[in-house]
């Protein structure tokens, strides 16, 4: 839409500075997270986690793949503050060598499918009919699949690998987060504030990037951020099957099932990447309630 | 009402043909070629090239569809690469023992799911709800299968009260008693998790239903409370607490896969898996069509029970926003 209108575009007119604006936006919003004491507690536990598995050659007390101690060392023992596995590699080392695997897959396909998702959904919500029609056709059909199934079985038909994994989280993911982009987009389009935008003369473009953009990204970002947390479980649990990251690479879902074979024997070597992939997971969903408040005013929690 | 079913019907068709194409299209993501997969590596080329022809892989991928589709709608899934016998003879009975599991999963999901949810919201925001609430959390976030590790780590190394794997004991097993034993520990790990989100759910309709104002009204009267949440609060929370617990149950067809794997449950899912790593594609295909055609019947029951329940959601435009 252009404008001949010699009036001064009040609608899309930028403030002094827009980043400036943003500044002043994030800082509320850090502080309203700042707030909450659970939210700030997951946020530093995960960092932890990240900054562990980033520097793992250097924080890992031993070599992931080296036996160390006597096969199945209880914690504690041989000085192995957690143990040792069934081919008495220290699980303390390998525990740290694999975070780098599950957060992998927990962030970056997740990351990924809402930057694919936030194109596709508003693009197709903006411009709406046909477009939109088809759009909403193609996801109906892949609502058809439990989202475990559609996992497991596009890892399960590529070549086992961390890649596979990525791929099978990325396409398994796409249909939920493009399904609430474009829904949050539809209920945007209908505000007054983008009727205001659009009678002051501002065109398709600016509207769609500058009003209708910035609003769907939050809710896409709280959702992606909880979303994290189930896909470093459903990673995980793709490893578990043996399509992921192969022995003797470490990741938690390789080491829950590498403990199964000594359960009675050495419980702790599937207790302990157990409970790292728990933690994890509600570290993320605490952070996406932290962020849903921050960034999300209307939907905040009671 | 009639009419909300027919029409509900005829929308599940296209979904179902487009299940056929992802599924089709799927297989076509798998790395190498399918005839050297059958024949191995000792395959030469002109038996290959035979073979080929024979499975009418030399066709265009529309035509190797419209043959694959018809040959389904006949109710023939193929053969298997590995058994080689008719996928469907393997294949439904092993559904029929994944939906022994699943569904007796399910029975306990909801009932641990919605009783613990409207308890927790009739005592909201209080330290029993915030113990339950935190209890949800943790599950939701629990990995299946290492929830089964540890039951069975619990209950069946530890205590020596429950069989850990199998679907019957090897010496005079096979009866009610011993299937029902053997049922215990992978139901019950199935159906947690979809019990923590089932009673998330209901916490939070029943939570918000309580705060309106014929509820209200209906409390200024001297109306018992029992009554209140019995019969003015759930009847209204129901119909997303149905929706949620029909999705629940076809979630739980998908990941009882792992269920089964842990405790070696003779499954569609664990049949699933061992596909998947003998790479028989047939039966791989054949498991996840229907398991998806059970995912879509389900969720449609779950819609006319909604539409029963609700008859606000009776047309094709409330089924689709509720």
């Amino acid at each position: 839409m252009t404008t001949l209108s010699p009036t001064p575009d009040l609608a899309t007119s930028a403030p002094a500075s827009r980043f400036g604006v943003f500044l002043r936006r994030l800082k509320s919003a850090c502080q309203t997270y700042a707030k909450d004491p659970a939210s700030l507690a997951a946020l530093s536990f995960l960092l932890l986690v990240a900054i562990v598995a980033i520097f793992a050659p250097y924080v890992a007390p031993y070599d992931p793949h080296e036996m160390i101690g006597w096969r199945n060392s209880l914690p504690g023992e041989d000085g192995l503050f957690l143990g040792a596995d069934g081919d008495g590699r220290d699980v303390l080392s390998r525990l740290i060598w694999g975070g780098r695997v599950s957060l992998l897959t927990g962030v970056v396909p997740t990351l990924l499918s809402m930057v694919v998702s936030l194109l596709i959904g508003v693009t197709a919500a903006y411009i709406g009919g046909w477009l939109d029609q088809i759009v909403m056709r193609i996801l109906d059909m892949f609502f058809a699949f439990p989202i475990v199934l559609m996992a497991t079985v596009v890892a399960g038909i590529l070549n086992p690998g961390l890649f596979t994994i990525c791929i099978a989280i990325f396409i398994a993911l796409l249909p939920y987060i493009t399904r609430l982009v474009r829904t949050t987009t539809l209920q945007v389009k209908r505000q007054p504030y983008i009727e205001a935008a659009r009678a002051g003369g501002a065109s398709n473009w600016a509207i769609a990037s500058r009003y209708v953009f910035p609003n769907v990204v939050a809710p896409s970002i709280v959702y992606t951020t909880t979303l994290m947390g189930l896909m470093v479980v459903l990673g995980s649990a793709l490893s578990f099957l043996g399509l992921g990251v192969q022995p003797p690479e470490a990741d938690w879902g390789t080491m829950v099932s590498e403990g199964r074979s000594v359960l009675r024997k050495a419980p702790h070597v599937t207790i302990f990447p157990g409970l790292a992939i728990v933690m994890t997971a509600l570290a993320f969903g605490f952070i996406g309630d932290g962020l849903r408040d921050a960034l999300d005013p209307r939907a905040r929690r009671r | 009402m009639t009419r909300f079913i027919v029409g509900r019907l005829l929308l599940v068709v296209p979904v179902l043909i487009g299940v056929s194409i992802i599924v089709f299209l799927l297989v076509q993501l798998a790395p190498g070629d399918v005839t050297s997969t059958l024949l191995g590596p000792m395959g030469s080329e002109s038996a290959k090239e035979v073979l080929r022809v024979k499975m009418g892989l030399d066709k265009p991928l529309p035509i190797q569809y419209a043959k694959w589709l018809g040959q389904i709608l006949q109710g023939d899934l193929g053969t298997s690469w590995v058994h080689k016998r008719p996928v469907t003879d393997i294949v439904l009975p092993k559904f029929a023992t994944t939906a022994l599991l699943a569904g007796t999963a399910a029975l306990l999901a909801y009932l641990i799911g919605f009783l613990s949810g409207i308890f927790a919201a009739a005592k909201a925001y209080r330290a029993h709800d915030r113990v339950a609430m935190a209890f949800i959390l943790i599950l939701g976030s629990t990995p299946l299968y290492w929830l089964g590790l540890i039951l069975v780590l619990l209950f069946s190394l530890t205590w020596r009260l429950l069989p850990a794997t199998g679907m019957a004991s090897f010496i005079g097993g096979g009866g009610v008693l011993d299937v029902l034993e053997h049922l215990i520990l992978p139901a019950v790990t199935a159906s947690l998790p979809s019990a923590a989100i089932i009673a998330r759910m209901t916490r939070a309709t029943m939570i918000e239903t309580l705060s309106q104002n014929y509820i209200r009204v209906a409390r200024a009267k001297g109306i018992r409370r029992g009554v209140i949440l019995r019969k003015h609060a759930l009847r209204n929370a129901l119909p997303p607490i149905v929706t949620v617990s029909g999705m629940e149950l076809g979630y739980l067809l998908g990941g009882v896969v792992f269920v089964e794997v842990v405790f070696a449950w003779p499954g569609l899912g664990f049949q699933l898996y061992n596909s998947i790593i003998g790479r028989d594609i047939p039966i791989v295909q054949g498991a996840v069509i229907l398991i998806a055609l059970a995912f879509v019947l389900i969720n449609l029951f779950a819609d006319v029970l909604n539409a029963y329940l609700d008859p606000r959601t009776r047309t094709a435009e409330g089924a689709r926003e509720s």
